[in-house]
């Protein structure tokens, strides 16, 4: 099968990335607010400045820590039908909203997400077929900040079987977390072979990383449960305004998160999320744009280089409904994010300001297409077909051969696009796709039922937080 | 003599070290500081900000020529009398308890500086007993408090009700992404801005009121 695919960058440029990215690491350094980091680098060999928190890390520390880094990185679920291997082959989809805020499609509406928006995005992206795995959908304001991202993955993990990825700001939360997921998947032990869960590490850029998350991210190391190190310089403000600095900034931020991972636990599993951003210099705000994707895919280039999988790309829009601009940015921010295969796209749900539950259900459709394209075509006698050719001959019509019986299934099909005659759509109330989405949506949640997690272990979980509370509340 | 109009020039252009350098070199031949000041600097940043509202310049250019600015002022500032600037109001900004996300914050009050703002910038993880002693000390007209994350927006509400059982009048403006007015409405903030030039039309707006 040959399958259309994506390498722009040579060589030399790639190297010339990776080894700025390790100047800068050498020569300024990062900022790391984490004692317990420090001390792990410092220990290692790094040059560590602790009244300022500055620490510069040689080029072998680096070299080492790209050695250990496991190349297949596992992402488990509650129902194992739904496990799958970062193994850089297959792209895998994940649900990256955009909370607090939630926003109705169709009117532009925009309000604060309550724990029932956020349970029927998660019912929603258990339903369809193209969400592997979900991030908190949006924020409970009533939940306590302490407690905030410890609920965020009990309510995910409740209401979908699918692999949660999310924050973590602080060890405690860290320990709980890890304890509740090990509860679920049957102890420590399993939950190191089947990671049910992941945690995010967002870098500040340019060049620091927080104490807390990366306190958090040194427990995950050591229970052996995936940390995504996940940079998001934004040209112009957060990094150089130039696109191969900015790829050098994120460079040197995931190489300083993963070289703690793995000395704080040699063969931690890690993924590297490269969000490059670029900024609306009218506004400052983070923006939407194609220089976005091409160093996503420069990004990606390295990743492979490193042979470490990778979070990249996907949905991205910043329409405030799900209209025309809403589709176009979606679209092509995806399919050319995917023709280096990441092993995970986002975006499924992300709206301009929000999270947007009826965009689910078309996202999961231009996925379906996208995966279509990149399955690409196969040329062999069968499918060059002469022999049917030559049967039908000049004037004739495919339609009733055996040969087109066997192959037309290969084709896509669309779920919710409308491809009816005019006479049809009318017919069935000249429907905009926004509307159609809603329908659907409520469709799935009046129909689907999430497989729950058995009584006795919710118990458990009920127990654990009931002690987390009192930890941490108080 | 040094030309007032260059000074103007190079602030809209943001050439720092130059400004700081003529700047420095028109009071040394003896130039009315007063004057320098108006028709060199301030007039400078009118431009910029004419320009910007007419979508020719766009943020890097302003925080660069705010930059240029300040360097002048910093030459400027031991010789001005009481009263020779008019400032537009005083502010305190920080970055709410918990959160070290700070360069929205940072860039908010360049452009403050820019606008004729005296600002005090208390960095980040800021809690409510730092920004309600800042306020009393320099009297400040409003205080702008920012948080990216949504475990510590929260603590904008902190600052707010430490204020208010301080006795303080100071105007309250909240910014971060993850806040909206609606947000702004429910925690009793006076104002909300959602980037770091809209802020400074607020500020302005809210110390006017």
């Amino acid at each position: 099968m040959s399958k259309p695919r994506i390498d722009f960058l040579s060589q030399d440029e790639i190297e010339s990335i990776h080894d700025t990215s390790l100047k800068v690491l050498g020569r300024t350094g990062v900022k790391v607010m984490s004692k317990q980091a420090l001390d792990i680098l410092k220990k290692a060999g790094a040059k560590v400045d602790y009244v300022n928190e500055c620490v510069t890390i040689p080029r072998n520390l680096v070299e080492e820590a790209l050695e250990m880094a496991p190349k297949t990185v596992k992402y488990a679920a509650r129902n194992p039908k739904y496990d799958f291997v970062l193994d850089k082959e297959k792209t895998h989809f994940c649900a990256t909203a955009n909370p607090p805020l939630m926003i109705d499609g169709e009117t532009g509406e925009c309000r604060y997400s309550t724990v029932e928006d956020i349970v029927d995005c998660l019912v929603v992206a258990d339903y369809l077929n193209h969400v592997d795995m979900v991030w908190p959908f949006g924020t409970d304001l009533n939940v306590p900040g302490p407690m905030l991202h410890i609920i965020d993955m009990y309510t995910s993990l409740l209401h979908s079987v699918k692999h949660f990825e999310g924050d973590t700001v602080t060890t405690a939360e860290a320990k709980y977390q890890l304890e509740i997921a090990a509860t679920i998947v049957g102890g420590k032990e399993e939950l190191k072979k089947r990671p049910i869960i992941s945690m995010v590490i967002c870098t500040i850029s340019p060049l620091m990383l927080d104490g807390g998350m990366t306190d958090a991210s040194i427990e995950y190391a050591r229970a052996g449960v995936p940390v995504v190190i996940y940079p998001m310089p934004a040209a112009g403000q957060l990094s150089p305004a130039t696109m191969a600095g900015t790829m050098v900034v994120n460079t040197a931020e995931f190489l300083a998160g993963l070289v703690i991972q793995e000395l704080a636990n040699p063969g931690a599993p890690v993924a590297w999320a490269p969000s490059c951003g670029t900024v609306n210099y009218k506004t400052g705000r983070r923006k939407w744009s194609p220089e976005s994707t091409l160093m996503s895919l420069g990004v990606g280039q390295l990743a492979r280089r490193y042979g470490l999988p990778t979070q990249r790309g996907g949905l991205g829009s910043t329409s405030k409904l799900l209209d025309a601009q809403a589709g176009y940015q979606k679209a092509i921010s995806l399919i050319p994010s995917l023709l280096l295969t990441p092993d995970i796209a986002g975006g499924i749900a992300f709206l301009g300001p929000g999270t947007c539950l009826e965009s689910m259900v078309i996202d999961n459709e231009i996925i379906d297409y996208a995966l279509r394209y990149l399955m690409g075509l196969e040329v062999n006698d069968d499918n060059l077909a002469l022999d049917v050719i030559d049967k039908v001959g000049p004037g004739g019509h495919f339609l009733g051969e055996k040969h087109t019986l066997q192959h037309f299934r290969e084709g896509w099909m669309p779920e919710i696009t409308d491809m009816e005659t005019f006479e049809v759509w009318q017919s069935k109330g000249s429907k905009s796709i926004a509307q159609i989405a809603k329908e659907k949506t409520r469709e799935i949640l009046a129909t689907h039922k999430v497989e729950p997690i058995p009584q006795d272990i919710q118990n458990e979980v009920s127990k654990i937080l009931k002690r987390a509370e009192t930890e941490l509340l108080t | 003599m040094v030309d007032l109009t260059k000074i103007r020039d190079r602030v809209i252009g943001g050439e720092v070290d130059e400004v700081g350098e003529m700047v420095k070199k028109a009071v040394e031949e003896g130039q009315d500081v007063k004057k320098v000041l108006n028709e060199g600097l301030i007039a400078g940043m009118g431009i910029v900000g004419d320009k910007y509202e007419r979508g020719d310049f766009f943020l890097p250019e302003m925080v660069i020529a705010a930059t240029a600015m300040k360097e002048g002022l910093k030459v400027l500032s031991p010789l001005l009398k009481q009263g020779d600037i008019e400032s537009s109001g005083t502010v305190v900004l920080g970055t709410a308890k918990g959160d070290i996300h700070d360069i929205g914050k940072s860039i908010v009050g360049t452009m403050l500086e820019g606008a004729g703002f005296m600002v005090t910038d208390l960095g980040v993880d800021a809690g409510p007993e730092k920004f309600v002693e800042a306020a009393k000390e320099k009297n400040a007209d409003l205080i702008g408090i920012s948080a990216l994350l949504t475990t510590t927006m929260t603590g904008m509400e902190d600052v707010i009700k430490a204020m208010r059982e301080a006795g303080l009048k100071a105007r309250v403006m909240i910014g971060g992404a993850s806040v909206t007015q609606e947000f702004a409405d429910k925690i009793g903030a006076d104002g909300y801005a959602p980037d770091a030039p809209s802020a400074v039309g607020k500020a302005k707006e809210l110390v006017k009121s």
